[in-house]
């Protein structure tokens, strides 16, 4: 059986999860991208629209399909189902939630085989899953949290390997949260992924339901808040 | 096969780190190879500070000019 592809790659794109407006109905959250010139969005299955996702087929229908970049499912979810899903949507399974990496490269697999397409994601210190997904030979999914981890040294490590496969990347802040993360390297991993020529989607996840009301202004207003030259501060940054 | 298109979006970054990410960004460049800028407003403070420090070595393109988005793609001078 010939391996679905429907990973959309090409030009880096900012984008946007379900979750940083779960209650939204799919046109809603196609006017949030817009309004902020976001080119791609990732539904999550346990979110108001996505819940089953065929019930986005009929606003699929309505043109928006190509911002469709990801649909975010649980490790423990059924196989046959997700690859059905991500056919009908041409969208990859972004295999996350549950699961440690291996489980998650499992279902990936899985759903392949199955005629779909899919993506683990890999989280936490890329030393801890770096050489499993390089082996696995497939596309994969980062998520990227800068509270977390010390993401700009794993942005090295990642991007070392110039044969690999990540596709995606799933981006733990941003948007209105920007600016809380100050110095954890963000600006390191951003000038790596462009001078990597990453060509793939970053989505902007909310870090925690307290920053609801700040997502759901900021998906709201348009513009931005200033570009930040004359508190510039170039010890924060740091690229090889 | 075609050249790899660098995107840089610093949409994402937090402010203090956006100019300084951008001219490390281009510092890496190689004569005659691009970025491509991505922002939420006109970036000419940017410019003016590239005019500033690096007359004559570089390049400005605007790509789209709003009026959610903005592009340019930078590049750095052929020796």
């Amino acid at each position: 059986m010939a391996r679905a592809d429907f990973t959309k790659r090409g030009l880096m794109r900012l984008g946007l999860s379900s979750a940083a407006a779960p209650d939204a109905d799919f046109g809603a959250l196609v006017h949030a991208c817009r309004q902020r010139g976001l080119a791609a969005l990732e539904l999550r299955e346990c979110d108001e629209h996505g819940v089953p996702f065929t019930t986005v087929a009929a606003g699929v229908a309505a043109g928006s399909a190509d911002l469709i970049h990801g649909l975010y499912a649980d490790a423990s979810s059924d196989a046959a189902r997700l690859a059905g899903t991500s056919t009908a949507l041409r969208a990859p399974i972004v295999v996350g939630d549950d699961g440690d990496a291996a489980q998650r490269i499992r279902l990936a697999r899985d759903i392949v085989a199955r005629g779909g397409a899919a993506l683990p994601l890999m989280r936490g210190p890329a030393r801890e899953w770096l050489d499993s997904v390089t082996a696995s030979g497939a596309p994969w999914a980062w998520e990227i949290d800068p509270s977390h981890t010390d993401v700009a040294r794993d942005a090295e490590l990642v991007l070392h390997d110039a044969e690999q496969r990540l596709a995606y990347i799933r981006f733990i802040g941003g948007g209105p949260e920007a600016a809380l993360q100050d110095g954890r390297g963000v600006g390191a991993v951003m000038g790596r992924l462009a001078l990597a020529g990453f060509g793939g989607a970053v989505i902007l996840v909310p870090s925690s339901t307290r920053y609801r009301v700040a997502w759901a202004t900021w998906l709201g207003r348009r513009g931005g808040w200033g570009c930040g030259s004359k508190v510039a501060d170039a010890t924060l940054v740091r690229l090889s | 096969m075609a050249e790899t298109q660098r995107i840089l979006d610093v949409r994402v970054i937090p402010p203090r780190e956006k100019h300084p990410t951008i001219f490390q960004t281009f510092a890496a460049l190689s004569p005659g190879e691009s970025f491509v800028l991505v922002n939420d407003h006109d970036p000419k403070p940017l410019r003016y500070q590239f005019e500033f420090e690096h007359a004559g070595q570089f390049g400005w393109d605007y790509l789209e000019q709003g009026p959610s988005v903005w592009r340019v793609q930078i590049s750095r001078s052929a020796a």
